[in-house]
Order: C-alpha cells, then structure tokens, then sequence
C-alpha cells in the first residue's frame, strides 16, 4: 500500500508541479491538494498511470473520488 | 481579411460572479484567466449585437453592403427558430436580396467550420465578399448559480469578411455526438457541462487533430507564427499547448475581458492579430466543443 501511496504522491506531483504530501485520509479537493481543474488533469494522468477508466457520467465528489483512500483500493484491485 | 466584433454594453466583474455563484475570484483570474466579461441585458437581443458587428465592419472599412455576396451566420442561441437569423440579418442590414445566406448551427467549432464553408462556396460561385457572422450569448441560457458554467462564459458577435485574395488551408475535422451530453441544454432549457468530459475530449482529439491539420496543409508546427484555440478557458489552451509543445509566445489569448464567447472566439483573438498589418504570416485555428465538434484550419496572411 505504501508503494501505492508514494506512485499516487508522484502522479500528484506532476500536476501540481510542487512537493506534496498525502496520507490515507487526505481528501484531494478538500485539503486544498487539487482545484477542479487540476482534477481533470490529474485523472486523466492517474487513468493512463494505473489502467484504470474513471466513470464518465458520475459526480466524482460525491462517489468519493477525491478520496486518497478510495484511490489507494482501486489502484490495489487493478492491480491483484 | 478583416474582422469586426462588438460585445454588449453590460459588463461583469469576477467579483460579481463570486457572489452569484461562489466561484473564487482569485480562480476565475488565474486559472480560468477571465477577469470580467460581457452579458446582454433583458430586452437585448443578440441578432442587434451582430448587426453592430457588421455595420462596424462596412464603416470602418468603407465597405459597400451590396457587394456582400453570401452571409454565414454562425450561431446556437438564435434570435427565433423559425426564421433562420441569416435572414433577419440580411434584412436589418439591407443587405442585397441576391444574397447566398444561410445559418450554421455550431458553437466553438463554428467560425472554423465556416472558415471552410466559405472557401468552398467561393470556389464554386466565385463570391466576392463572404460574410462570417459569429454571435453566441449564453448569458441567455445560463444557471447563474452554477459556478461549472457562469464563471466560463461572455457575449460577443464577430462579424469577419472573407474575400478572393484570402488564403484558407485544407481543414482538419471531426463529430462525436456520443458526447454530446458533455454541453448541452436540458429540460429547462438550461446550458449544463461536464467540464471532465469536455477536457478530456480537448487533450485526445483536439491534439490530434492539429497534428493532422499540420499534416494535410504540408506545414510543421514551427512554421505557424500564431496559434488562436477556441478560447474555452486559459487552463485547456494552456494544457493544449503544453502537450503539443507549443512555445508560449505564440499562443493568443484574449479571455481576460471576454471570457469564453463560443463561436466568436476566435475571430475575436484573429481581429487584434490583423490589427498588426503584419504579412506572411500562418495562423493555427482550432476550435472545440459543443457537439462534441473540432475543427482545426490554418490562415495564410
């Protein structure tokens, strides 16, 4: 999980351009990491990074996408 | 070429949009790039804006309306559905009778695809002078307390002459109607956006497609001096940009007082560009969105 983390951390990085820092329990939008629209940039980075598609019709706050933790389980049953 | 734009009287601030719908000042200003923006007011009608585009045009350039051989007018918030706005125009304007006009029903992408239209219809009637009328005003349809679509847009008419001598490259195109969701009206006749959709559409196709614009017109990327996108946002041209490897220098933007004006976009950014009186030069155009609909076209000036 930690590697997870730290692949996440990287992702976030590129799009935010400056060092962040992130733990389990960070809410992306909520804890000022992403605006909305560096969202949309970070994505669709984090769809090509880990192969995983993002629903397109959904409210991503509301399905709990901004959501480190959330992020971390999709990521660990892509890849199991 | 030349190019004439007129926007409505009533101007509004980013700080007046904050208290409508809570979008943050300081994000409208450096993300979006839009300091403020124009709205028609009730009563205002967007075909009166267009006119004053073009009468600008004929008075600044002592142009005979007569010689106005075909009108394209580019819109998607007519005047009325019935009768078509080209002619409502052609008659506020007293423009010939024997005119070739019809409207075309395309936002973001509309002044390129018009672009193209008219270097078709010229070749095969041999018009003289083409008139391109782009005039969108969303204010019209907008949810003013949803920040996804309020902060974004402004209204303008841009009324731009194409004539024998102006030299318009081979287009680059394309239609995805399974996303036409991503912008559209719903049942209340609301303009509604997923701004994710469209974003991700703007960095897949739109990148293409000015590859293979560059492609069809035998021209490589560093030979464009200007490159005008469709004026969605500052974040998306400047992303659009960063992936094609564009210096920044050569990428115009104008949103700062307009915001995102649809069809007019483009030629409002193009009217300063041939303002300079500069020659030799080749503009990148490519405009996106509504539809999904993209078009990418290169003018040689």
């Amino acid at each position: 999980m930690n590697n997870y983390l730290q692949e996440l951390t990287e992702c976030l990085e590129n799009v935010c351009n400056k060092k962040v820092s992130i733990n389990e329990h960070t809410d992306l939008v909520e804890d000022k990491i992403l605006d909305s629209l560096d969202s949309m940039v970070f994505f669709l980075q984090f769809e090509e990074k880990f192969g995983i598609q993002i629903p397109e019709e959904i409210d991503l706050k509301e399905h709990g996408y901004y959501k480190v933790e959330k992020l971390l389980r999709l990521i660990q049953e892509n890849k199991s | 070429m030349i190019i004439a734009s007129s926007t409505p009287k009533t101007r509004i601030s980013a700080e007046e949009v904050f208290a409508l719908c809570n979008c943050p000042v300081e994000f409208q200003k450096d993300k979006l790039g839009i300091s403020s923006r124009c709205f028609l007011q009730e009563g205002e009608k967007a075909i009166d804006l267009a006119a004053e585009a073009c009468e600008k045009l004929f008075a600044e350039n002592s142009i005979d309306k007569q010689s106005i051989d075909c009108l394209l007018y580019v819109t998607q918030t007519p005047e009325k559905q019935i009768p078509q706005n080209s002619s409502l125009l052609q008659d506020k304007l007293k423009l010939s009778t024997s005119l070739f006009a019809f409207d075309i029903s395309l936002g973001c992408s509309g002044f390129v695809y018009a672009l193209s239209a008219a270097a078709a219809l010229r070749e095969m009637y041999s018009f003289k002078n083409i008139l391109i009328v782009t005039c969108d005003c969303y204010s019209k349809v907008l949810d003013k307390t949803d920040k996804n679509t309020m902060a974004l847009f402004g209204d303008a008419a841009a009324a731009t002459l194409v004539s024998m001598q102006d030299t318009i490259g081979k287009m680059d195109y394309g239609t995805d109607g399974s996303h036409a969701h991503s912008i559209m009206l719903d049942e209340q006749n609301i303009l509604r956006m997923n701004g994710r959709l469209v974003f991700d559409f703007a960095m897949k196709t739109v990148k293409k497609s000015v590859q293979n614009c560059l492609l069809k017109n035998d021209v490589n990327l560093e030979d464009i001096d200007y490159f005008i996108f469709h004026q969605a946002n500052k974040f998306i041209v400047q992303q659009l940009a960063q992936q094609l490897s564009i210096p920044h220098d050569k990428v115009l933007y104008n949103l700062e007082c307009y915001g995102n004006t649809v069809s007019s976009s483009i030629p409002l950014v193009l009217e300063t560009v041939l303002a300079k009186n500069e020659q030799n030069k080749k503009i990148l155009v490519c405009g996106f969105g509504v539809g999904l609909s993209w078009a990418t076209n290169i003018i040689y000036i």
